[in-house]
């Protein structure tokens, strides 16, 4: 009888142990897989640039890198993705006060990673690009990465200029 | 002249967002302009080679 009341309980506390576990594994994937968006596309962008004088001409290099840092595959869209560059607008008299710069229309722009249709997890590619400038075009820009994927789109920017006194 | 570009990885700025489709058509219609021009340059750099070459026949 005793045996039996015992054999009874352990039993009741295996399946009570199996259900909490079952929960508890529901609620863990529950929080990794939708809360913590793993699996979600993720993409890091980063975009350096730098101006090079050869021969007397101006150069833009522009180094362009996306990195996926989700766990799954991030498809690109080249219909939206581009390197854009503008150029800061000359104003022919000082600001009266700190104010923004407004950007205009972008004054350059060239497809990136144009033969890639995705990036693995994990994956970081990279591409250089060297832009001929103007003679006598201002030397600030701001240099716009833009990637498209899906329904998202990501962008990383830079400024680029030197420190001469234009007058 | 003292060229001092900034420093590009302190100064990226990102962001990701939904885009619009005027967006994607404006970046479209730079790429599009940007290849325009160039195409455009390079007739009148071959049309200046030609004319080169023309003059120095003898």
């Amino acid at each position: 009888m005793y045996t039996s009341d015992f054999s009874h309980w352990i039993e009741t506390a295996k399946n009570t142990c199996e259900i909490l576990a079952i929960f508890g594994g529901a609620t863990w994937t529950y929080l990794n897989y939708f809360r913590g968006r793993i699996y979600n596309p993720r993409l890091e962008c980063s975009v350096e640039a730098s101006i090079a004088k050869h021969s007397g001409h101006s150069f833009l290099r522009v180094s362009v890198r996306i990195r996926n840092i989700g766990l799954s595959k991030v498809p690109i869209k080249q219909r939206g993705t581009a390197l854009l560059i503008y150029s800061m607008p000359l104003q022919g008299r000082t600001a009266l006060f700190p104010r923004q710069v407004q950007w205009d229309e972008p004054v350059a722009a060239f497809d990136v990673f144009s033969g890639r249709k995705w990036v693995e997890s994990s994956e970081s590619i990279a591409e250089v690009l060297m832009v001929a400038l103007p003679h006598g075009d201002s030397f600030t820009y701001k240099i716009a990465l833009k990637v498209v994927s899906g329904e998202i789109w990501w962008t990383a920017e830079s400024l680029v200029g030197d420190t001469k006194d234009n007058g | 002249m003292a060229i001092k570009p900034f420093d590009g990885t302190n100064d990226v700025a990102q962001k990701s967002e939904r885009w619009t489709q005027d967006q994607i058509d404006a970046v479209e219609r730079a790429k599009e302009q940007q290849r325009r021009r160039e195409q455009e340059a390079n007739q009148q750099r071959d049309a200046n080679s030609q004319n080169r070459q023309a003059e120095n026949r003898p």
